[in-house]
């Protein structure tokens, strides 16, 4: 008998409720083998279901395990050749070279990767053991006293710099901006700032202000400077170092996380606050509960979209699901959303009019911005990893899916197989998925969202890990003492 | 919230202990069933209630009250003395029957299906896998692929104690390449394993293709082979029947099932049924499961046998708009229990109608049911005339009277699941709180708030409490009694960090044997109560 929890419900489900929580937004699923969560009943576990395919039996040598996955290959094949058989005629050059647009559109956008269309091969490989970091299109690593900008693309080595009390462990942040003159600045333990252009990496020569710099961030062109004493947030421009707005903090928010979304500098942390990034204008500060929770998690978690932000103040105990305030990009109060914000990385954001939250059971929900429920559906279906074209995909443990954003209606559903993880990475047009077989080993694969079924599959060594670092030009991996890149 | 009455139902209260309930300024609700239940004494975390008091809260002494007289005073003394000699006579009764209670409960607990050892106290590691190549069970065991010099083996692992029982080469040899589940060969536990190469010719070719697998059965013990059965053809999935092995193969438009003696290799019986409908494109297909000790050969052609192989029904793949639904081959959905099982024709893979048809053992209607199958993994058999369902098209927990056919009740339940059915009660978590509702009446018993519960990642249970995953600012294990108590929470051990996301659905915790076990999927760890770090992870046997 069947047991699973979520086994219960249907695909949408309408509620006539509304209310929402902090981001738990899907970043890299983890590869989690499916195991059996029913306990052994009756007579006998329940045991792993082969089958036989069509008019011969299975080649011998496959186990039932392999015959499932063949099942599934198979009914994959069949519908490859299918919408080959429909489209295949009709698509014509236009066509393809309209999509292709559209893929490098899409791979343009903040939170989606080059076109995934082609299996990945490495194209460069780089010794860096310790952490690196992306700042625009320089990978940065420190190697003994220098600071080493290996190019996204080419993997060639930019630049080094011995930036005098800034490579190595002095280093606390560095980012890359964008625009015609981009530049890499990092901030000190000691809140200097170095800035070097990104193309040679020689120092930039910024009038020194004497501002103890605690967090650098990057927004556009500029930086977006926060400082503790006075707590204050300003954005300079980045050669310059002229100010382009400046803005008093509130006590507490700048012992907050900052972080730019979308154009507006958010804080998250014991007091929640918003700036808007264009002119320094403070939207709203939200204190955190009274008493700091018991476990250390953020008080006030404040998430922003490009058509507005949410707010979710924690509470020492609660009884039900978080509850969020949702503003417009103005401040003003749109409505409360039940349940964390659940908008994935790697977003086109179409269909604005709808926001996906998660409550804790955890249902996705598709409200509106006023927090009007439009559709629901079971924890079974799966959590969104990535949104694109009014749709988005769902990923649970078994099956990834994809939805309509307007209903909630499933498009298109394909199995995942044990040791399957589905990633956050996507070029909006395919999503990549880490696979592990006693079989086959390792393997990536690229499911193409338009039907669900694999584009192509490569294997790929045990020790590949996934790199989360938020590069639009490069898959980064990680391979013992190595970062390699994959295009 | 509502708590439950004091002494009420659970089987854990005592008469005596009801009674002072009725005092007037007895201590709160909380309290007493805290002093009636077998959690009593247990170190737990209490959320507060407001209005609430503790007992060592009580109101203070009404200030200016008079002095009392040394005479009042004394028969007051004597008057304490008294009562406290009457509650410790009580006491000790309590105690002594308390006990002998829980020596009934645990020796019945005891027989109970994927009930585990009792974790009344917060749990610890005490023995840590790899399971990143695959792993698969067999009662008590936990198979689990390693990489050695000489290549991939299969090492068994003893739930309770992590230690490595044996190991198997994979095949060809005398090696295997796939092992899952348990059976009995005269009597011998045994690990139902195959052996499923090598094979001859290519279908590119045209050449007739060769199948030389064989079931293996290895002892559940020191992992020698018991018996190994050749096989002409591969078995189409595979069941386990009161320690028979059930294959399943395919033979044109039929499917032959046959129920295999472990030891012998010898058919117990053998059915052969014709498959009526085919996939979308044009073939047939089956493959077997077991299920409550039902057969199901599924497919476009469904069909259920008993464990005798008798008939009970057939159902053919109803024509619906599947397009896109990787198992719409499936031609309807079965899950069965000890009382019987459904069937649900549009289920297409639980995404699409919930309506279906309840059946007895024997195969006859007995009700029709909205929503798919809400039992739970773990039953005492309590009030086993109730179904428990939940329907496609809300968020509820429904009950359907199998006598009578007609729906008993409804309670909300959002993305929540069923835990355990113990004392007549189902025991359910919605993501926001673990509670019990009374399987007869649908009224809930108790309910404890549990912030960020997610049911979808597994629970288990030892009879007297449930234990269950939550995210609520990080990972946390919690235990709640099943008479309503919260009793324990601590964070999930480093060794298996859970990332944020958690993708619905992904088994995190279950019972191995009687064993309580997590995993990240990277890595499996078994829990017992009061455990410390593992000293050397997977030690063998000396």
């Amino acid at each position: 008998m069947a047991a699973r929890p979520g086994d219960a419900m249907v695909d949408v489900v309408l509620l006539d409720d509304d209310e929402p929580d902090a981001p738990v937004l899907p970043t890299a699923l983890p590869r989690v083998p499916r195991q059996r969560t029913r306990l052994a009943s009756g007579n006998g576990p329940a045991l792993r279901t082969a089958d036989v395919g069509a008019d011969s039996p299975p080649p011998a040598e496959r186990t039932p395990g392999e015959l499932a996955r063949l099942r599934r290959v198979r009914r994959r094949a069949l519908a490859v050749v299918g919408v080959v058989a429909v489209v295949g005629g009709a698509l014509g050059a236009t066509d393809a070279a309209r999509d292709a647009a559209e893929s490098r559109r899409l791979s343009a956008l903040p939170g989606f990767v080059a076109p995934l269309g082609d299996p990945l091969a490495e194209a460069w490989r780089l010794e860096a053991p310790g952490e690196v970091r992306v700042a625009g299109a320089l990978l940065l690593a420190a190697d003994g006293d220098e600071l080493v900008a290996t190019d996204l693309v080419t993997g060639a080595r930019a630049w080094s710099a011995p930036v005098d009390g800034l490579a190595g462990t002095g280093v606390t942040g560095c980012v890359g901006t964008a625009g015609a003159s981009p530049v890499v600045a990092c901030v000190a333990e000691d809140g200097r700032v170095a800035v070097l252009d990104a193309a040679g990496g020689t120092e930039v020569p910024v009038p020194a202000d004497g501002a103890r710099v605690v967090r650098l961030l990057a927004l556009d062109g500029d930086l977006v400077r926060l400082t503790g004493e006075p707590a204050s947030l300003d954005r300079v421009d980045a050669r310059t170092g002229e100010a382009r707005w400046s803005v008093a903090l509130p006590p507490g928010v700048a012992g907050s996380e900052p972080a730019v979304e979308h154009g507006l500098v958010t804080f998250t942390g014991e007091t929640g606050a918003v700036v808007d990034g264009a002119d320094g204008t403070l939207l709203g500060t939200f204190p955190g509960s009274e008493v700091r929770r018991p476990d250390g998690a953020a008080a006030a978690v404040v998430r922003a979209t490009p058509d507005g932000y949410g707010v979710w103040v924690a509470e020492r105990r609660r009884f039900g699901d978080m509850t969020g305030r949702w503003f417009s990009r103005d401040g003003d109060e749109l409505g409360a959303l039940r349940g964390w914000l659940a908008e994935p990385r790697a977003s086109d954001h179409t269909e604005p009019s709808v926001l996906l939250t998660v409550t804790d059971s955890p249902v996705l929900r598709a409200v509106g911005p006023d927090g009007a429920l439009r559709w629901a559906a079971r924890p079974e279906l799966g959590l969104p990893v990535v949104r694109v074209d009014g749709t988005a995909v769902l990923a649970s443990a078994d099956v990834l899916r994809r939805v309509d954003l307007v209903d909630g209606r499933t498009l298109w559903s394909a199995p995942l197989a044990e040791g399957d993880a589905v990633t956050t990475v996507s070029d909006g047009r395919h999503l990549l998925v880490l696979s592990a077989s006693v079989e086959d080993g390792r393997s990536l694969a690229a499911v193409a969202l338009e039907d669900g079924r694999t584009a192509w599959r490569e294997s790929v060594p045990a020790s590949w890990e996934l790199l989360d670092a938020g590069t639009s030009d490069v898959v980064l991996v990680r391979d013992g003492p190595d970062v390699l890149a994959l295009r | 919230m509502r708590r439950p009455r004091p002494g009420r139902a659970t089987g854990h209260a005592m008469v005596d202990v009801e009674l002072e309930v009725e005092v007037d300024d007895a201590p709160s609700a909380l309290a007493l069933v805290a002093a009636g239940s077998p959690h009593h004494g247990v170190v737990h975390e209490v959320p507060a209630v407001p209005g609430a008091t503790s007992a060592g809260d009580g109101p203070p002494a009404a200030a200016g009250s008079a002095p009392s007289s040394p005479r009042r005073r004394l028969r007051r003394r004597a008057a304490v003395v008294a009562t406290l000699a009457v509650v410790a006579t009580a006491a000790g009764v309590a105690t002594v029957v308390e006990e002998r209670r829980e020596r009934e409960r645990a020796a019945e607990l005891a027989g109970l299906e994927g009930v585990v050892e009792p974790f009344a106290e917060p749990v610890g590691v005490t023995w840590r896998a790899s399971t990143a190549l695959g792993s698969t069970t067999a009662d008590d065991l936990v198979l689990r692929w390693q990489e050695t010099p000489s290549g991939l083996e299969l090492q068994a692992v003893d739930s309770a104690t992590g230690v490595a029982r044996w190991s198997a080469p994979r095949g060809p040899g005398d090696g295997v390449d796939w092992c899952d589940g348990a059976a009995e060969a005269d009597g011998t536990p045994v690990v139902v394993c195959w052996r499923v190469s090598p094979a001859e010719g290519t279908e590119q070719d045209g050449e007739a293709e060769t199948f030389e697998g064989a079931l293996v059965l290895l002892d559940a013990q020191d992992g020698g082979v018991v018996a190994e059965h050749p096989m002409a053809l591969p078995s189409s999935g595979y069941g386990v029947l009161d320690g028979d092995v059930v294959l399943g193969y395919r033979d044109g438009g039929a499917a032959r099932v046959v129920r295999l003696d472990a030891a012998a290799g010898t058919a117990v019986w053998e059915r052969e049924v014709p498959l009526t409908a085919r996939q979308v494109d044009g073939s047939y297909s089956a493959w077997l499961t077991v299920d409550a000790g039902l057969v199901l050969v599924q497919g476009a052609t469904t069909v259920v046998l008993t464990a005798e192989g008798d008939l009970l029904g057939t159902w053919d793949a109803v024509d619906t708009d599947a397009a896109g639904f990787s198992e719409a081959q499936q031609g309807v959905q079965v899950d069965a229990t000890a009382e019987g099982f459904g069937v649900w024709p549009q289920s297409l893979d639980r995404t699409g109608a919930s309506d279906g048809t309840w059946y007895d053992r024997d195969g006859v209607v007995v009700a029709q049911v909205e929503g798919f199958l809400a039992e739970p993994p773990v039953s005492d058999g309590s009030a086993p005339h109730v179904l428990l369902t939940a329907p496609g098209t809300r968020f509820d927990l429904d009950a359907t009277d199998l006598r009578t056919g007609e729906r008993l009740w409804s309670v909300p339940l959002e993305g929540g699941a069923v835990l355990v059915r113990r004392d007549g009660a189902a025991v359910a978590a919605d993501g926001r709180r673990v509670f019990a509702v009374d399987l007869v009446t649908g009224e809930e018993r108790w309910s404890v708030p549990v912030p960020g519960v997610r049911p979808d990642l597994g629970s288990v249970t030892d009879g007297e409490r449930v234990l269950v995953l939550a995210q609520d600012g990080g990972w946390t294990l919690q235990a709640v009694g099943l008479d309503g108590l919260p009793l324990w929470r601590m964070p999930l051990p480093a060794s298996v960090a859970m990332p944020d996301v958690m993708p619905p659905g992904t088994p995190a915790l279950w019972a191995i044997g009687t064993r309580a076990v997590t995993t990240n999927g990277q890595v499996l760890v078994g829990l017992a109560p009061g455990a410390g770090l593992p000293a050397d992870p997977l030690r063998s046997e000396p």
